[in-house]
């Protein structure tokens, strides 16, 4: 009996050692207690477009207000310090949209408003004919300019210059000829940028002719773009595997491989500002926004989030999507000590920091095609 | 036991027989999964993103490749010289395959009774016939015209458009208004010859054209035999088209008249005059020889052959979207209606790619594209007046009908037919005639539920 007993005991004993000893390290940051319920697709959804798109585009549209204020201040006296300020609020606006590229859905997609705004190469050739040239930038003409020479990366060449070059005096007629007319190119981009931002937020507006909340939130069998709250969600997982695929893309040709693999800075989307690093972090934050379920820099999750749905469902996917976002994000600051451009033409730690971005971010996209697009699948039936 | 060892015997034999005799058969039909629109190269994402996504099986080399031809389909082209994608222009009607393109599906026409600028819209126009038969080139503005010009240049002339209505009565009493586009070309830089002929165009969607490629010409032309036979069939011809490559008259695939052999003309005659990128296949200008650029008559490849050569890769390694809903009652009753209605006489839904050896991910696949790619009379109503080779100027291609009830989906909008007139399924439907007066004949006199039905139907492809 005793015999028996001890055997027992010793046989729990092992067990439990076993089961503790293939209980791996959990180094996911934040503890989020799991929740006996999952969060309903539609209250993902709603708390998506609340808490997520609205914040982020609201943010976009209000930081591209503060830019017109303070190019508007800039061409009333160009100083290099209102350069400066100007070129801050330029990447102020870029943090905004960079991060709301992880769901480019609707609106945004299918009325090309974001070509509209972010439309690269840069026309440069014919921007520097525009400028030498005495046409008037009215409203008219840069509604028909290709959208290489309007939205984002226009205004980048010419507050940020060649190699980052541009300096208050380029705007003046004084010291250059075309100074006045990079003034007046300057302000029309703007108004033009505003507005194209301004239908970018109204599609995130019930009630407006691009009203995106009432189709994204009401799926049924007469909308005729989502039919279930499913799709909609795959639609929105999809949106943030294809930014991981832009960016990353070591096996598809992104945005970091493309300028890795050539060595080449002139192949960057945001040349003249060296911006890229910081292009590239917002577009996994957005990411990271997107899981949680919440925007503005916090990593609590929502309780309406992607993060609680797949936490209650399966705790070991959640932590490794968990790992995979903060490895991806957190791998960018080991990596921007250098200007991107720069650090893919060494040969040194840089190009390998550079190399281990990529990798971090092809990892996030393979776990989200290959783990949470199934997870999806599996789970919601509605 | 004797007994035994000759029963044993003889059964073994048996099994050997019947095995050794049984050769290799494709799965019937009925064992055939209907969602699966592209064979083994289909997608099951419904999402905005469905008519994007490269064939399963392709090496790490040719996924790249596919890869890199995909970012060259978004991104914009520039005036030379630039480190990013030049050559845009001198003339263009727009500055990347995406912005026509869009997320891969068809374009949409501009505002009606606005004038056109960077649009998906574009006008053909031709003059007679050149010495293969095919459209002949309009003096001084080319086979297309260029509606922009890079700064400084001379674009050819601007168009607009507006429509006039009709309106369509069921026997039931309901009514659909049909929209039929007027076009008017203006500031044209020179004078525009009388007689010039004009044909709008849509960009059609563009996954699953590897598929349709490897559709042998022997397939094609059975069909089109098969219709002078079959009363299930309606009988079309094929397009026999000028090759610039093989220099001689070929079966036609690509394009509203199946006027060009093969993706690589097909896009090499888009990257040519619609972004103004000459190429290995068309290298020169397409302004070449016009007066207001008597001094443009450089040829050149604007795209390295390389990234041409991506391109074409990606173009014939899209995945087809999946069939939803295929056991509702409602769409199944559809299918019905669609086969009974002799749509499917045409709109042909089941056919078979050639084997091919070199490019494993589209031999021998059943796909379900629902078009013969035979031309066929859709009769005065549609007709653009302007012959193709032996497409005459009221004969047009089957349009493939695959993927197409997720359009709205992915590109946000709805226009359907070579010149996006119709914006919904049922309009497209009513503007048929000619040798499709039957089934839309047939469509007209259904009952309202039923017409729901056959749209519930197309929807579902």
């Amino acid at each position: 009996m005793k015999t028996k007993r001890v055997l027992i005991l010793a046989s729990a004993i092992t067990l439990v050692i076993a089961l503790v000893s293939c209980h791996k390290a959990d180094n996911t940051p934040g503890p989020t207690p799991t929740p006996t319920t999952p969060p309903t697709t539609s209250a993902i959804i709603a708390n998506y477009c609340a808490n997520v798109a609205i914040p982020d585009y609201s943010a976009l549209l209000s930081n591209a207000q503060s830019f017109q204020a303070a190019a508007t201040t800039f061409s009333a006296n160009p100083n290099d310090n209102d350069l400066n300020t100007m070129r801050n609020a330029w990447k102020g606006m870029r943090v905004a949209y960079e991060s709301a590229e992880a769901f480019l859905l609707g609106p945004i997609a299918t009325l090309n408003l974001d070509p509209n705004v972010d439309t690269w190469p840069v026309e440069k050739n014919n921007l520097d004919s525009l400028l030498n040239s005495s046409t008037a930038f009215t409203p008219s003409l840069m509604a028909s300019l290709p959208q290489t020479l309007t939205g984002f990366h226009p205004i980048e060449y010419l507050i940020f210059g060649q190699g980052g070059t541009a300096t208050a005096a380029d705007f003046t007629v004084t010291t250059n000829p075309t100074g006045a007319r990079k003034i007046e190119y300057l302000m029309a981009l703007t108004t033009n940028l505003v507005s194209n931002i301004t239908l970018i937020r109204s599609a995130y507006t019930v009630g407006s002719s691009d009203d995106f909340i009432s189709i994204i939130e009401n799926p049924g069998p007469t909308n005729s773009t989502y039919q279930t709250h499913k799709a909609a969600l795959l639609d929105l997982v999809n949106s943030m595997s294809d930014i991981c695929d832009e960016v990353g893309g070591s096996a598809s040709d992104g945005k970091i491989y493309s300028v890795y693999s050539t060595q080449n800075a002139a192949l960057q989307e945001s040349y003249f500002s060296n911006n890229s690093w910081a292009d590239f972090s917002n577009n996994i934050i957005g990411v990271r926004n997107a899981y949680l379920g919440v925007y503005g820099g916090s990593t609590t999750p929502a309780a309406n989030s992607l993060y609680n749905l797949v936490a209650a469902k399966n705790i070991s996917l959640n932590n490794a999507i968990m790992a995979s976002i903060n490895n991806a994000v957190g791998s960018f600051s080991a990596a921007t000590s250098m200007p991107f451009g720069q650090a893919v033409q060494l040969s040194g730690g840089e190009r390998t920091q550079v190399l281990n971005v990529m990798n971090a971010i092809d990892s996030l996209q393979s776990i989200l095609n290959n783990k949470l697009v199934p997870f999806i699948n599996q789970y919601v039936t509605d | 036991m004797r007994k035994q060892r000759f029963f044993y015997f003889s059964l073994f034999t048996l099994i050997l027989a019947t095995t050794s005799c049984r050769k290799y058969q494709d799965f019937p039909a009925s064992e055939q999964d209907p969602r699966l629109s592209g064979g083994s190269q289909t997608t099951f994402d419904q999402g905005s993103g469905a008519f994007d996504h490269s064939f399963d099986g392709l090496s790490v080399h040719d996924q790249l490749i596919h890869d890199i031809g995909d970012k060259e389909f978004s991104l914009a082209f520039v005036t030379s010289p630039a480190p990013v994608n030049p050559g845009l222009g001198p003339l263009y009607n727009n500055i990347s395959c995406g912005s026509c393109h869009q997320s891969q599906g068809p374009g949409a026409p501009p505002t009606p009774g606005q004038p056109a600028g960077l649009e998906a819209l574009l006008l053909r126009i031709s003059y007679g016939t050149d010495q293969h038969g095919g459209p002949g080139l309009v003096p001084d503005f080319g086979g297309q015209l260029q509606n922009n010009a890079v700064y400084g240049a001379q674009k050819e002339a601007d168009y607009t458009f507006t429509y006039t209505t009709q309106t369509v009565v069921y026997p039931d009493g309901d009514s659909v208004q049909l929209k039929a586009p007027v076009y008017t070309i203006y500031n044209s830089y020179t004078s525009l010859p009388s007689g010039m002929m004009v044909s709008p165009r849509i960009p059609p969607e563009v996954f699953g054209m590897g598929l349709l490629e490897n559709v042998g010409d022997a397939t094609i032309i059975a069909m089109a035999n098969e219709g002078v036979s079959n009363p299930a069939v309606i009988p079309g011809h094929p397009n026999y088209v000028w090759d610039v490559i093989k220099q001689q008259m070929v079966v036609g695939r690509f394009g509203h008249k199946a006027e060009r052999p093969d993706l690589a003309q097909q896009i090499g005659i888009a990257l040519n005059e619609d972004i103004g990128i000459t190429n290995k296949i068309f290298p020169t200008e397409s302004c070449y020889g016009q007066t207001q650029y008597a001094s443009s008559n450089s040829k050149g490849t604007e795209i390295s052959d390389s990234l041409f050569n991506c391109l074409v890769y990606y173009l014939k390694t899209i995945q087809v979207p999946a069939r939803r809903n295929v056991t509702n009652p409602i769409v199944l009753r559809g299918q019905q209606l669609f086969n009974q209605a002799k749509c499917s006489g045409c709109h042909r839904e089941t056919l078979v790619t050639d084997v091919n050896v070199a490019f494993p991910q589209v031999s021998n696949q059943t796909i379900h594209p629902y078009t013969d790619l035979l031309l066929h009379d859709l009769g005065t109503g549609l007709a653009d007046n302007r012959p193709v080779y032996n497409a005459s100027g009221s004969e047009f291609r089957t349009c493939p009908l695959w993927g197409i009830g997720l359009t709205q989906v992915v590109t946000g909008q709805t226009s359907f037919l070579h010149d996006g007139r119709a914006s919904t399924l049922e309009q497209a439907i009513l503007w048929h005639g000619g040798e499709a007066s039957f089934s839309r004949n047939f469509f007209t006199n259904l009952s309202k539920d039923d017409r729901t039905a056959l749209i519930a139907f197309l929807n579902s492809l």
